[in-house]
């Protein structure tokens, strides 16, 4: 084919390839807008659960565990529109021990013991409630600014 | 070769909570030994459906099949073959196993 028909069509290719760049861009920065509002939908969460976790461990008030248990189904049902929340993955496992760390030992006994606001029971609740915080984060680093995939969001 | 499905909403209760007999109507261990230990000891394949429930604590859980291991004698390996976890949530079959393999170690 003579170079004078090839250049004939250069425009409309270029314009082809710089509309499927241009769609791909799009479709990048809507899905990571989605994740975004979920990731942070998903942390409001997270944060209002811990509270109630505490008022319910520390200063007894056990009439919260309906609003608990409700909270983390909701927190899970979040989690499930994020792809990456597979069995075995680093998002799931920490969404079990922050929920492990609420719901475990004697939630929902008769006469659950009140605990220290500095105990092991406390402490757990709190440190599980930063990694599933910080996984959330790690995990919108890595799939949508695809970068960091340290486990720590300092690291 | 008998399979028996068990629904914790229709079989035991809506509302399962507590770890212990003293902790309420519906806890881990009334549901382990009233109706889950009865179908294991019954039948070869046991599944057990979780929704339709009002959620569970980690508690009621870990008392319920963790104890299938502590109360029930039964070990992970048969555990595997015969039991099995239905439920929309993910996370319980997860949280369950685990119990399970602590109640081992």
């Amino acid at each position: 084919m003579p170079v004078g028909d090839l250049l004939k069509w250069l425009p409309p290719v270029l314009v082809v390839l710089g509309w499927i760049v241009v769609n791909w861009q799009n479709d990048k920065r809507e899905l990571r807008k989605e994740a975004r509002s979920l990731i942070d939908a998903a942390k409001k969460l997270v944060g209002e659960i811990a509270v109630k976790a505490v008022n319910y461990h520390v200063d007894g008030q056990h009439g919260l565990t309906f609003e608990i248990k409700a909270g983390l189904d909701a927190l899970e049902i979040e989690c499930e529109r994020l792809p990456y929340f597979v069995k075995d993955s680093p998002l799931m496992g920490a969404h079990v021990a922050f929920t492990d760390a609420i719901t475990g030992g004697d939630f929902e006994a008769t006469a659950p013991a009140k605990k220290a606001p500095n105990s092991p029971e406390v402490a757990t609740i709190l440190r599980t409630r930063t990694e599933m915080l910080a996984e959330l984060e790690r995990v919108f680093r890595v799939h949508h600014l695809g970068r960091g995939g340290s486990r720590r969001p300092w690291g | 070769m008998t399979t028996k499905l068990i629904s914790i909403a229709k079989d035991f209760s809506p509302f399962p909570a507590g770890r212990y007999l003293t902790d309420g109507p519906f806890p881990g261990e009334a549901f382990r030994d009233q109706v889950l230990l009865p179908a294991l000891k019954a039948h070869s394949d046991v599944t057990v459906d979780l929704d339709g429930t009002n959620g569970y604590g980690s508690s009621f859980l870990e008392e319920a099949f963790g104890g299938l291991v502590r109360k029930g004698g039964y070990s992970l390996a048969d555990l595997k073959r015969r039991l099995h976890i239905k439920s929309e949530r993910q996370s319980y079959e997860v949280r369950i196993w685990n119990y399970i393999a602590d109640a081992v170690h």
